[in-house]
């Protein structure tokens, strides 16, 4: 996929800007609250018209503004799309127009193939396992709408039987009444867990390899799906067919229906699932540098980009803030991950120009210098 | 903003209604005072007639004037066969596609614990009630394909069997004059799920 042009009006602190975009390497540099990560969430925004990563509209207009536009030109499987995203904020309206259609309820379901690294993807190491969720959850979304469709039928299910259990404990219908919730967590949960087991194995081999790239003596990056139904790994058994898992599910959710009774919630179902990340053996999270905590991310974002390109199509690889804690060798090698993006968007601060020296494509590469909410090209040099 | 109580009051009972805004509420109030006095006191005429009148039919609960409803009195229509409904607005749905011969029951809703509505609420009691005298040979669930929907079609199927009545499910398939192409992956993806053998 390709972006070609954005423009912005009143988005965070620009006022009007407008950019063309080539195919391979942009650098958007300029200093600490220039306004480059602003830059890239118009990007994400018009890409996505509203939907995935939440920020509230109302956030992303202009102080003493009343609305912004975003519109914007890119490419997919050889299709253009004219994409446009207006919000009004007194009237709370968020328009979405692809080609010159209003697409319903503001949102557009095409979903283009874009990775996104953000400093707060670290997260995705460092804290609990929402964070975890949330970000498969996301991911997979993107990549299958109808994981989106299983998932908000899940969350739909898991709502309503945990009703349930928190109201009718002690009802002696309360058995007859999950019934119905439970059939259908186990139907769409199933679904779930073996989209999830059958992609991140997908990610895992890719990040591992990723991760040699960047740490080149380095440790040995294990990524695995810690499904709580199985009491520990899939980690790749072929037998995680939906059909078995359901069956797998189901019989565990009358092993412990006692116990869901007596907590008042469900504790069986992918809403319980975790995400580990092992160097070496050792749980990333407790035991590994934040340089080497960043370099995991990187090497699952990598991974990515590169399911993308072997699925579907290239992706748009935007990258905010990807230097800091990495050394010099690492950033040099982070750079050769990129590769399998059709096109790169990239933040720098301007104090790494020693990197960028090494930039893979650097003779073709474009550069954006953003100052206090204004943005002009210059010469890479 | 308006400056009579009156229409306030007008503008505020409009917005009881579904998908009434307070824009549109506005343009009803403009609409009524340009109306004929005779006109309007017709409309609220009916109104409160249809609220006093309307009731639910005895033994389908589907909404009629009468103790039980025009379908449910039709010697025609075949007991054996029941349709179960969400809503009263289902039931000339499917009359219209004629295909139907058989009696309904209507829930008024669906299975809902955050909304608090429960078997009791839908009068599932009352249903199992019509089933278990025996004239019904087959149930026909035609509830909405939605979580909650399927919810209630598993529970009323749970609750039937024993009884001995066969339980089917309406299939939600591809609108006819359809093309494949166009139909939704959410509508493709549940008629695939509902296939059935080709005899
Ligand atoms: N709705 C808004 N209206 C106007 N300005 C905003 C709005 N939201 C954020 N800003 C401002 O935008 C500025 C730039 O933010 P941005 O995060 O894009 O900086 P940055 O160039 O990425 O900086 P850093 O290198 O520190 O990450 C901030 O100073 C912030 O106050
Ligand atoms: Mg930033
Ligand atoms: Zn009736």
């Amino acid at each position: 996929m390709l972006l070609r042009e954005i423009r912005l009006q009143n988005f965070r602190n620009y006022e009007k800007a407008e950019l063309c975009f080539k195919p391979g390497l942009t650098l958007i540099r300029g200093a600490n609250g220039q306004g480059k990560s602003n830059l890239l969430e118009a990007i994400y925004s018009l890409c996505f018209a509203g939907s995935f990563r939440q920020v509230r509209d109302e956030e992303m207009v202009r102080f003493g503004s009343s609305f912004y536009y975003l519109c914007g030109n890119l490419l997919s499987n050889e299709l253009s799309y004219q994409m446009e995203v207006g919000y009004a904020a007194l009237q709370k309206r968020k328009v979405v127009k692809v080609n010159g259609n209003i697409e319903k309820r503001g949102k557009f379901n095409r979903v283009f193939p874009v990775v996104f690294f953000v400093p707060e993807d670290l997260e995705i190491v460092r804290r609990g396992p929402e964070e975890r969720r949330r970000f498969l959850d996301r991911e997979l979304c993107q990549l299958s709408s109808a994981y989106a469709a299983d998932l908000n039928a899940y969350r739909r299910a898991l709502l309503q039987k945990n009703r349930l259990l928190r109201e009718q404990r002690h009802s002696p219908a309360l058995r007859e009444l999950l019934s119905p919730w439970n059939r259908q967590l186990v139907k769409y949960g199933s679904r779930i867990i073996a989209y999830r087991n059958q992609i991140i194995q997908r990610w895992a081999e890719k990040a591992g390899q990723n991760y040699r790239v960047l740490f080149r003596y380095g440790h040995k990056l294990e990524i695995i799906y810690h499904c709580s139904l199985a009491y520990g790994r899939l980690g790749g058994e072929p037998a995680a067919d939906a059909a078995q898992l359901a069956e797998l599910m189901s019989r565990e959710i009358k092993a412990r229906e006692s116990e869901e009774r007596a907590r008042g919630y469900a504790l069986v179902g992918p809403h319980r699932d975790d995400l580990f990340f092992f160097l070496d053996r050792r749980e990333a999270r407790k035991f590994a540098s934040h340089g080497q905590q960043r370099g995991i991310v990187i090497a699952l974002k990598a991974a990515q980009v590169q399911y993308y390109g072997e699925t579907m199509e290239k992706p748009l690889f935007m990258i905010d803030d990807i230097f800091s804690e990495l050394d010099e060798e690492r950033r040099r090698q982070c750079l050769l991950l990129f590769e399998a993006a059709a096109q790169v968007l990239m933040t720098v601060t301007g104090e790494n120009k020693e990197t960028e020296l090494y930039l893979p494509g650097r003779e073709a590469a474009s550069l954006y210098i953003v100052q206090s909410g204004t943005v002009k090209e210059a010469k890479l040099n | 903003m308006l400056f009579s109580p009156a229409l306030n009051r007008l503008a505020e009972a409009f917005r009881r209604l579904p998908g009434i805004g307070p824009k549109t509420a506005l343009r009803l109030v403009y609409h009524v005072l340009s109306m004929e006095e005779s006109a309007v006191q017709e409309m609220a005429r009916a109104l409160v007639e249809a609220r006093r009148r309307v009731r639910e039919c005895a033994s389908c609960r589907n909404l009629t004037e009468e103790e039980n409803c025009p379908i449910c009195r039709d010697p025609r229509r075949d007991p054996s066969s029941l349709c179960v409904v969400q809503e009263p607005r289902d039931v000339p749905v499917i009359e219209k596609s004629g295909a139907f011969r058989g009696r309904y029951f209507v829930l008024h809703g669906a299975l809902s614990p955050v909304e608090g509505r429960g078997p009791a609420e839908l009068k599932i009691p009352l249903l199992l009630q019509i089933l278990s005298r025996g004239e019904v040979k087959e149930m026909i669930i035609a509830t909405n394909p939605t979580v909650e929907g399927d919810a209630t079609a598993y529970y009323l199927a749970e609750k039937a069997r024993p009884l001995g009545v066969k339980v089917m499910r309406i299939g939600f398939g591809l609108p006819v004059g359809g093309d494949l192409e166009y139909a939704d992956e959410l509508t493709l993806k549940r008629a695939l799920e509902a296939r059935r053998e080709m005899l």
